[in-house]
């Protein structure tokens, strides 16, 4: 019984992810740290941000990647399928509906005065998401700096994510290396 | 194409879309527009409405392309097909992950990580905000200074920043007023 409720729980938690964020990924970051890191506590801020790092670098949609990641964690294969159908369950049935009854959806004045709207509210609060994963994931200078670097190579110099991934996970080690050393 | 070819065809588009969804576009464009399947001017379409619409915008897509070729079926295996791959994967990085990351290499492979990668998810937000407040076209069209941002938009973006930081709503009660400004003044 304490299995099926966990499964529902899975399932509802991401569907209402789904169903509430337009665009992708990052869209989702402010209703994933909400819902997942603050409201259940199913993960810390710490393991959101390393879930974006493997969804950056392995195959698939991010987004999916955290609810697979997640629906593994808490309840194994069946948990991570749950959470997978979930998070896709609600593009499933509306854009099916749209499909079959309203194709000229996105042509409606409204509708992308709306989405003008909504991408205005996602700016702001990304910024306070991304302050927030900030205080915890840079806390120390030798990971500002490289945050710091990451924003520049990728904003300025268009360096590609995953060369990024590589290059950040280089840099922890060879810090580690180097403090070794010294003691 | 039968509907396993295009399981098939998803199933590609997922193994090969890795750092999100924009890829994953490509991919579908380069295999189902290059192909003559669909038709630019139809595809670009189903990109305007998975945009529109909640949810990953890659699985919109496949969602909607699987539909408009097998109908119900069809939408159902093309996101199946898109998810697998990373179904597959993330569940076998997952199962190792949790004894893996106790190793003290991995462990300072991770504190680089997480910062990189703050600082990636710190410009892909830099990105949303310059959309939603600047309007660098009409600006680069006018040269006028004021032409710059979408001041109501900036005005807005400011409301709800100072909102959200004194009041603990829920995401979602943002996103409806940001719909609901959008209609009324956008």
């Amino acid at each position: 019984m304490n299995d099926i409720r966990l499964y529902g729980e899975l399932f509802w938690a991401f569907f209402k992810i789904g169903a509430v964020t337009f665009g992708g990924g990052l869209a989702m970051l402010p209703v994933l740290d909400r819902d997942l890191v603050q409201a259940k506590k199913w993960l810390t801020a710490e393991q959101l941000v390393d879930y974006f790092a493997i969804g950056q670098s392995t195959p698939g949609i991010i987004a999916v990647n955290v609810a697979t990641f997640v629906g593994y964690n808490k309840k194994g294969v069946p948990g991570a399928v749950v959470a997978t159908t979930g998070i896709v369950f609600p593009s499933l049935v509306i854009i099916m509906v749209l499909a079959a009854f309203l194709e000229g959806f996105a042509d409606i004045p409204q509708v992308q005065s709306a989405l003008r709207g909504i991408n205005v509210v996602v700016a702001a609060l990304l910024i306070k998401a991304v302050i927030g994963l900030g205080k915890k994931t840079l806390a120390v200078p030798a990971a500002f700096f490289m945050g710091a670097a990451s924003f520049i190579l990728i904003a300025v110099f268009n360096v590609p994510g995953v060369a990024v991934v590589v290059l950040s996970a280089l840099y922890g080690i060879a810090l580690k290396y180097r403090r070794g050393n010294e003691a | 194409m039968s509907l396993f070819q295009l399981f098939l065809v998803f199933v590609y588009v997922g193994m090969f879309t890795i750092g999100g969804g924009l890829v994953a576009i490509t991919l579908m464009q380069q295999e189902l527009v290059g192909r003559g399947l669909i038709t630019a001017e139809r595809f670009y379409n189903m990109v305007a409405i998975s945009e529109s619409t909640p949810g990953p915008i890659g699985i919109n897509m496949a969602t909607y392309i699987g539909y408009e070729m097998y109908g119900i079926p069809g939408g159902i295996i093309a996101t199946i097909g898109t998810v697998l791959p990373s179904l597959v994967v993330i569940i076998v990085i997952a199962r190792y992950f949790g004894k893996f990351q106790e190793k003290p290499l991995v462990k300072a492979a991770f504190f680089g990580l997480r910062a990189g990668t703050t600082g990636m998810i710190a410009v892909a937000a830099f990105q949303v905000i310059l959309v939603a407040v600047l309007s660098l076209d009409s600006f680069s069209r006018t040269g006028r200074w004021q032409d710059i941002a979408d001041w109501r938009a900036f005005a807005f973006f400011c409301i709800i920043f100072v909102l959200q930081v004194k009041i603990d709503w829920h995401p979602v009660f943002f996103i409806i007023l940001g719909a609901v400004f959008g209609i009324v003044f956008l």
